[in-house]
C-alpha cells in the first residue's frame, strides 16, 4: 500500500501516490497461476513466450537454472536487435547464456541476493560484451528499485 | 527527464517466470514509479501506510 503524507511549505501540500506503470510489464510463467499474483499488482500476462518477446523489449529470464537452456531455445526465434536480455537465473555465466541467443543479442547477467525479496537486498551485475552502457545503466535503475545497491561486477 | 529516466520511459518489461525474485523486482519497480501529486486540502495529515 502507498504512504502518503504531506509535506510543508509554500503553502502547498504533496502526497506520494501511485502511479500505474504495472502496463508497462508483462510476464509469462508455464504455471499460470503463478502469473495471477503479478496481474493482481497490474501487470500484463504473456500468453506464450513469443508473445511476451513482441511485448516488452528488456526480458528479464527469472526461472530456475535447470530451465534457462529450454526457455532461451524457445525465446531465440523471436529475438531481435530491440530486444535486451537480462538474466537473473544463479550459476549460469554470460558465455552459456550467449550460447542459447542469437549472436550479437545484448545480454547483461544480474545476480540479487535474497535479502532483495525484502527490498534490502544488493546486487551485482555485469554486461556481455554487446551490451552498452546505456543497457547497464537501465538495468541498474530497475535493480535499484528492487532494494540496495546495484555494483556492476565487470 | 535524463537520458536514463528517458530510457526507462522507453522500456517495456518482460518477465520469463513469475517466481519470488520477479516478484520482489515487480514490486520494487511499481514502487519506485510512485509520483509526488498535490494533496486535497481537506484530507487528514498524518501518515497513512
Amino acid at each position: 500500500m502507498a504512504a502518503r503524507w504531506r509535506g510543508h511549505g509554500a503553502g502547498v501540500s504533496w502526497r506520494r501516490g501511485p502511479r500505474s506503470s504495472g502496463e508497462r510489464i508483462w510476464a509469462y510463467d508455464v504455471n499460470a497461476a503463478a502469473v495471477d499474483a503479478l496481474v493482481k499488482l497490474g501487470c500484463q500476462r504473456a500468453l506464450s513466450v513469443a508473445d511476451l518477446a513482441r511485448a516488452a523489449n528488456v526480458l528479464v529470464v527469472s526461472v530456475k537454472p535447470d530451465v534457462v537452456p529450454t526457455v532461451l531455445t524457445k525465446l531465440r526465434p523471436e529475438l531481435t536487435a530491440q530486444h535486451l536480455v537480462v538474466s537473473i537465473a544463479a550459476g549460469m555465466d554470460l558465455a552459456t547464456l550467449a550460447s542459447f541467443v542469437p549472436t550479437g543479442t545484448r545480454l547483461v547477467r544480474v545476480m540479487p541476493n535474497t535479502p532483495c525479496l525484502v527490498n534490502q537486498g544488493a546486487t551485482a551485475l555485469a554486461g556481455g560484451p554487446t551490451a552498452t552502457a546505456a543497457d547497464i545503466d537501465l538495468v541498474k535503475r530497475y535493480v535499484r528499485a528492487a532494494g540496495g545497491p546495484a555494483r556492476n561486477s565487470s | 527527464m535524463s537520458a536514463g529516466e528517458d530510457a526507462m520511459a522507453a522500456t517495456k518489461l518482460g518477465f520469463l517466470g513469475a517466481g519470488q525474485m520477479a516478484t520482489a523486482i515487480i514490486g520494487g519497480v511499481l514502487r519506485a514509479g510512485l509520483v509526488y501529486e498535490p494533496v486535497p486540502r481537506d484530507e487528514p495529515t498524518r501518515a497513512v501506510c
